[in-house]
């Protein structure tokens, strides 16, 4: 392909306005009040240097949201691609069972978190929600647990549901790369005697690659950011076993502590860009390599 | 390229749907502030909403000669609260033509939340419940979100008491709304007629009550600490009979004004250390982590808990819901040496926000509300010690137990309640983790720095 159409750059003018209103202007005014004790308690607005970020990390809830979350992305991430790829890994015949396995797992992406958080209260209500009903019911007594108010199994709950409701994106992106992968090279292998484990290990997990790279990128940045279903679900509690770093910002913002939340809110920005941007060059090379 | 028809229909289908969801989403919602749109919301950003607000009332002085529709925005508490204010807002359309809508949203610290966060927004409601105290002045920062009801008429006919609480720098922003309450110990009086046990004179005695209760099989204490809010109550409550006692007046005005720290109190700590104890004692129902506030409603009512930390607005909430209401008694958290001191919370009041828009129609129900027979309808939905001289009202045997105390001077208004700082924000969460967790250090120094970042925060004297 050797031609390509020159249009103007001033075609891009009305995108970048927007761009830059609704996000540059909003993120910058963000790194700046991070910095200052912008409050609902008064008119005036001083800038307090580091002052914010100090008293983010001697306080002690910060360290445990930090925690959280960081358990939280993990463990999200992970299961997730683990359990996308292998319902990806299942589902990618063209039969009729298949395609309805797929909207089915696929649906879960689109409730809104609000809705799902809601749904898995109900289902794990510890006297009547239906898992601990089935497990008493076949004889499994002693997993019955205290799902959302026990601090132990608070934070795993809650991952679970994560997990649930988004493992159907990553069977998505992980099909879609099932099927870059030329069935000819599958074959060639089952002829030369190799097993399943052995072709996904040496043909179609390299191949994957991209979607790998993606989903996982996606995966990460977006569970950082976790709000609703924490919210939802417990609230952050009990006490401050599940809170993480989004459920600290909305409690100071509603306190009227706007500078110290948006402080909050900064350096989850940082986390996330530091994570995103060094998975994604160590991902990449792994790409390049193929 | 061949569109089939098929393909097109289903666009064309998905297309209606989408057109069909976004106008029922933008018809759906009205503005607050009834005909008068967009009055508080026209601000540009990051204008402080006092220069909206003499716009607004210029813009609503008609008098009020046309109906509008006000929103009034409460949080859900029990029924019968709710079916008091539809009956008065209903007397007031019937009277006025204006139309009340009530608004009910989540309660506890959500409410709290909710309700800053659209003053934050500049989407304030126009007359809403909030919480007890002067110090929701500073909260909510009365001066430049709130209307002032000094001159109001109602003031007049306050009970002094509650009066001068809520007056603070000489006005008052609030209009005292509801019935007083009390933290201690609520307990079921046939329970303990059963089991031939009479009121403790004293903490200890208190322990042992437990104990007898326990050794029979009855919860002694039900805690609800799912809930969240009900774990303040124990120490909400014993503060007036183990530490008031011991730091006086004097020690509770240095507290305010942040001359004494908490964390320099030892029996502060104590009464943390206490609560725990009835944790590891046994008294406090098995399935702690997954007790909340109905059960416990449930299991003082079917005796199978005897007493709860908890305060009289239980009451309305167990007569709905069971009927047996009259079968609670009260007690005061005892003190070391005595039957203690009920911690008194005055009631809570309502709130008219500067930028709404309706401001005479909202003014006038302002007046209707305070008068004797709005008074009367409340007081018939919700029994209590009333506020306002002049008006009757039938209490439940728990509550006359508790005008008892009061007039025998055994009352003093809850420290919370007192402190220009807050104690409140994230106390709740604070109590429930400590009674999971048991740190009582960690609590005291957590509670302590709560306080004086809040005093900070608020760039109250003292506290830098």
């Amino acid at each position: 392909m050797k031609t390509f159409s020159r249009y103007p750059l001033y075609f891009i003018v009305p995108a970048f306005l927007l761009y830059a209103v609704l996000f540059i202007y909003p993120t910058a005014a963000g790194f700046y009040y991070s910095f200052t004790d912008w409050s609902s308690y008064s008119k005036e607005i001083n800038f307090i240097g580091m002052e914010n970020f100090s008293r983010l990390f001697t306080e002690g809830v910060m360290q445990t949201a930090i925690r959280n979350t960081l358990i939280f992305a993990v463990a999200v991430t992970v299961l997730v691609n683990v359990v996308g790829l292998t319902l990806a890994l299942m589902l990618n015949e063209r039969t009729l069972l298949g395609s309805f396995y797929r909207t089915a797992f696929f649906i879960p992406v689109v409730i809104a978190s609000i809705i799902v958080g809601y749904i898995f209260m109900a289902i794990l209500n510890p006297e009547y929600g239906i898992l601990n009903k089935t497990l008493r019911a076949i004889g499994l007594d002693a997993l019955a647990m205290n799902w959302l108010p026990d601090t132990r199994t608070a934070l795993w709950s809650i991952i679970g549901t994560e997990v649930w409701k988004s493992a159907g994106f990553a069977m998505i992106i992980y099909l879609s790369g099932l099927k870059t992968i030329p069935r000819d090279l599958i074959e060639q292998a089952m002829v030369d005697g190799a097993h399943y484990l052995t072709r996904f290990r040496h043909i179609v997990f390299p191949l994957l690659a991209p979607a790998f790279t993606v989903n996982f990128l996606l995966t990460v940045i977006g569970s950082l950011k976790v709000f609703e279903i924490v919210f939802v679900l417990t609230g952050g509690g009990p006490g401050y076993a599940t809170e993480v770093i989004n459920t600290f910002v909305y409690r100071n913002f509603a306190k009227g502590m706007w500078g110290y939340a948006t402080s909050a809110s900064i350096m989850l920005t940082l986390i996330v860009s530091v994570v995103a941007v060094s998975l994604l060059i160590v991902l990449r090379k792994r790409e390049i390599e193929l | 390229m061949k569109v089939s028809r098929l393909k097109a229909l289903l666009w064309g289908l998905a297309l209606v749907l989408l057109l069909g969801l976004l106008s029922a989403c933008g018809g759906g919602s009205e503005n607050d502030g009834g005909s008068s749109s967009g009055s508080g919301n026209e601000s540009a950003a990051g204008g402080s909403s006092s220069s909206s607000s003499s716009s607004s009332s210029s813009s609503s002085s008609d008098g009020g000669a046309k109906p509008v529709k006000i929103t009034f925005t409460t949080l859900s508490t029990s029924e019968s609260e709710q079916q008091a204010f539809q009956e008065i807002f209903d007397n007031f359309k019937q009277e006025t033509g204006h139309t009340v809508e009530l608004e009910i949203l989540p309660g506890g610290n959500e409410y709290e939340n909710i309700i800053k966060t659209r003053f934050a927004t500049n989407d304030p409601p126009e007359i809403f419940y909030f919480f007890a105290g002067p110090n929701e002045y500073i909260n909510l920062n009365a001066e430049e979100n709130l209307v002032e009801m000094t001159s109001e008429a109602f003031v007049q006919t306050l009970t002094p008491a509650v009066r001068d609480f809520y007056t603070l720098d000489g006005k008052i922003y609030g209009i005292p709304w509801g019935s007083y309450n009390a933290l201690g110990v609520i307990y079921n009086r046939k329970v303990f007629e059963e089991n031939g046990l009479s009121l403790p004179k004293n903490y200890d005695e208190l322990l042992q009550i437990a104990d007898t209760l326990k050794q029979k099989g009855i919860t002694p204490f039900f805690e609800a600490v799912q809930t969240v809010w009900p774990t303040q109550i124990f120490f909400l409550s014993g503060f007036q009979s183990f530490v008031l006692p011991v730091i006086g007046e004097e020690g509770v005005q240095k507290i305010i004004s942040n001359e004494l720290r908490v964390t320099d109190i030892p029996e502060f700590t104590e009464l943390f250390r206490r609560y725990y104890e009835l944790k590891t004692a046994g008294y406090l129902n098995d399935d702690l982590l997954s007790g909340t506030y109905e059960l416990q409603q449930e299991t003082l009512s079917n005796g199978k808990s005897a007493m709860a930390f908890q305060a009289d607005w239980i009451l309305p909430i167990i007569q709905e819901r069971f009927g047996n209401a009259a079968d609670m008694g009260f007690f005061p958290m005892p003190g070391p040496n005595d039957e203690g001191i009920v911690s008194l919370y005055p009631p809570k009041q309502i709130f008219v926000s500067r930028d709404a828009g309706n401001r005479d129609a909202i003014m006038e129900l302002v007046r209707f509300m305070t008068s004797p027979e709005s008074l009367a309808v409340w007081h018939k939905y919700n029994s209590g010690i009333p506020v306002y001289g002049g008006v009757e009202s039938d209490m439940y045997p728990a509550q006359e137990d508790i005008y008892k105390y009061i007039q025998s001077g055994k009352g003093v208004i809850q420290i919370q309640l007192r402190t220009k700082a807050t104690f409140v924000p994230e106390l709740d969460k604070i109590t429930q983790e400590f009674i999971i967790q048991g740190d009582v250090e960690k609590t005291v120094k957590r509670i302590d720095e709560n306080y004086r970042q809040d005093g900070r925060n608020k760039k109250l004297p003292g506290f830098e």
